[in-house]
């Protein structure tokens, strides 16, 4: 009987981790200055998914990640998160306040407790080891992400929420950094959530596409790239591999 | 060594640690005018304190932290700029503060000594309060150290990260409120600010970590305290303008160290 409880767990311990939902959103509704900024937004983030939500400016996209964060309140509508999550966060623009002279390291280790060694190796992995003791204010743009995803992964989440990262990057800079977060998915197995600011090509390794538009229009899962004629530069190979079309699944035009 | 004269000493390292260290959070956090703000209701919370009864201290940290109160209150409405808020308060409290003084205090009130500082007004129980003070600020700045630099750092990822920037907010201006408390007598209404924000600018140039700047910005202020105090006993001059002016030549000299990359 002992032993058919601990099997029985067990079981259930497998069914659950498989595909657990970690944070879902059930009927949110966000109003700014009597707009409808987010207008009944549902959806779900399982273990191991990779979400990739994207819409035109405007859309609601920061204000429905703010929402899940808590940073900003839904007017109606419930976020559930499970218990053993564990959030790492990048914004969407990021400016250190220059006054502070605080080096890459020490903003890493700032109001949280790392273990050295675990430290170095996630900025081994991110490419920043070269940078950990310069001024944070001093770093480029590109840099700069890769440090924020740093400090995202120094927290070992299970989610990763990811707000516009390549927005501001070159292509070769956005190519590195879209490598990087599909290791990252595919070794630490964390569910992500991204916004991208392209809302034809995402990366191919989202598991399902959101298109938001206040309200979400359409939801799938993306193409590869067969024949892209507007992106037949020197990157265009290699891209290949990392992103993927998604085409959308409604007709009705929602802005331009 | 005369009485007052040590009185005026340990009042000085004292203030140089207090204000050397929140000096760094005002510079960072871009409120030296809402300090500036605070400390001119400072007369006013000396007038309240004496009609009261309840001691110039209470009614400077009073006062202080209602007018911090108000001002954020009416920030948070955003139906006016920042700046017109901090320059309304600040001169209303001041105004205010000259005409009660005036109510309530008769004859004998020292104006200039009130603005401009006077060490020779420093008693025992004064000394007492400049150190309970660094020990509350002190104490409340090394536990949430962490917290208050990633506030500064970025709002909105110290957020994310769970912290309540508003409660934070709220201790800010209440240690400020405290500062102001404790320099008045030493520095004067009008010049308090300098003695927050004048030893971390100079840091600013030396310094490679917060904390540095910290270290650093005491340092700098006590030598600078110490220097202004000697020469207005030994001049008879007023002791906030003498601080003030040994702070400027250091400020001085350290533009002209980093425009010559010489640190």
């Amino acid at each position: 009987m002992h032993l058919a409880g601990i099997k029985w767990s067990l079981f259930e311990f497998i069914i659950v981790t498989s595909s657990q939902t970690l944070i879902s959103a059930h009927n949110i509704s966000l109003n700014h200055h009597g707009k409808n900024v987010l207008d009944k937004v549902s959806f779900e983030l399982k273990q191991g998914e990779f979400i990739t939500l994207i819409g035109p400016n405007g859309a609601g996209k920061s204000s429905l990640i703010k929402v899940l964060l808590g940073l900003i309140k839904a007017d109606s509508g419930n976020i559930k998160r499970a218990n053993n999550v564990r959030l790492g966060y990048t914004p969407q623009t990021f400016s250190p306040n220059p006054f502070i002279p605080i080096s890459v390291i020490d903003f890493l280790n700032l109001n949280q407790k790392v273990e050295p060694i675990f430290l170095h190796e996630t900025a081994i992995l991110t490419g920043i080891e070269g940078l950990l003791s310069n001024p944070l204010k001093n770093i480029s743009g590109g840099e700069l992400q890769r440090v924020l995803l740093t400090r995202a992964l120094l927290n070992k989440p299970n989610v990763l929420i990811l707000d516009e990262p390549a927005q501001n990057l070159d292509v070769n800079g956005q190519m590195h950094l879209y490598k990087l977060i599909q290791d990252i998915h595919h070794q630490q197995g964390c569910a992500v959530l991204m916004i991208s600011h392209d809302l034809h090509r995402v990366m191919k390794e989202s598991t399902q596409v959101l298109c938001l538009y206040h309200h979400i229009c359409c939801m799938g899962k993306p193409k590869s790239i067969l024949q892209d004629s507007q992106f037949n530069d020197l990157f265009a190979d290699q891209m290949d591999d990392l992103m993927a079309t998604y085409e959308h699944h409604h007709n009705h035009c929602h802005e331009d | 060594m005369e009485d007052f004269i040590l009185r005026s000493i340990l009042a000085a390292v004292g203030i140089s640690i207090i204000a050397g260290s929140l000096g760094c959070f005002v510079i960072w956090k871009r409120m030296s005018y809402f300090s500036e703000s605070i400390s001119h209701s400072a007369l006013l919370g000396v007038s309240l304190g004496l009609a009261s009864g309840l001691g110039i201290h209470f009614g400077l940290v009073f006062v202080g932290g209602i007018f911090a109160f108000m001002i954020v209150a009416l920030q948070e409405r955003k139906f006016l700029s920042n700046d017109a808020i901090l320059g309304i308060f600040s001169h209303i409290a001041l105004s205010l503060g000259i005409v009660v003084l005036a109510l309530v205090g008769g004859e004998n009130i020292d104006y200039f000594s009130l603005l401009f500082g006077d060490i020779l007004s420093i008693t025992g129980s004064d000394i007492i309060w400049v150190y309970s003070v660094l020990i509350v600020i002190v104490g409340l700045l090394s536990f949430f150290w962490q917290r208050l630099l990633l506030l500064t750092l970025n709002e909105e990822l110290a957020k994310a990260e769970g912290l309540k920037h508003t409660f934070y907010q709220l201790l800010f201006m209440l240690m400020i409120a405290l500062a102001v408390s404790v320099s008045v007598q030493i520095v004067g209404v009008l010049l308090i600010t300098s003695l927050l924000i004048i030893p971390p600018a100079i840091a600013r140039v030396f310094a490679r970590t917060p904390s540095q700047m910290v270290f650093q910005s005491i340092f700098i202020s006590m030598v600078a305290v110490i220097t202004g105090l000697s020469g207005s006993m030994y001049y008879d001059i007023a002791t906030g303008p003498a601080i003030v002016i040994s702070l400027g030549i250091l400020f001085v000299l350290s533009q002209l160290l980093a425009s010559k990359n010489l640190v």
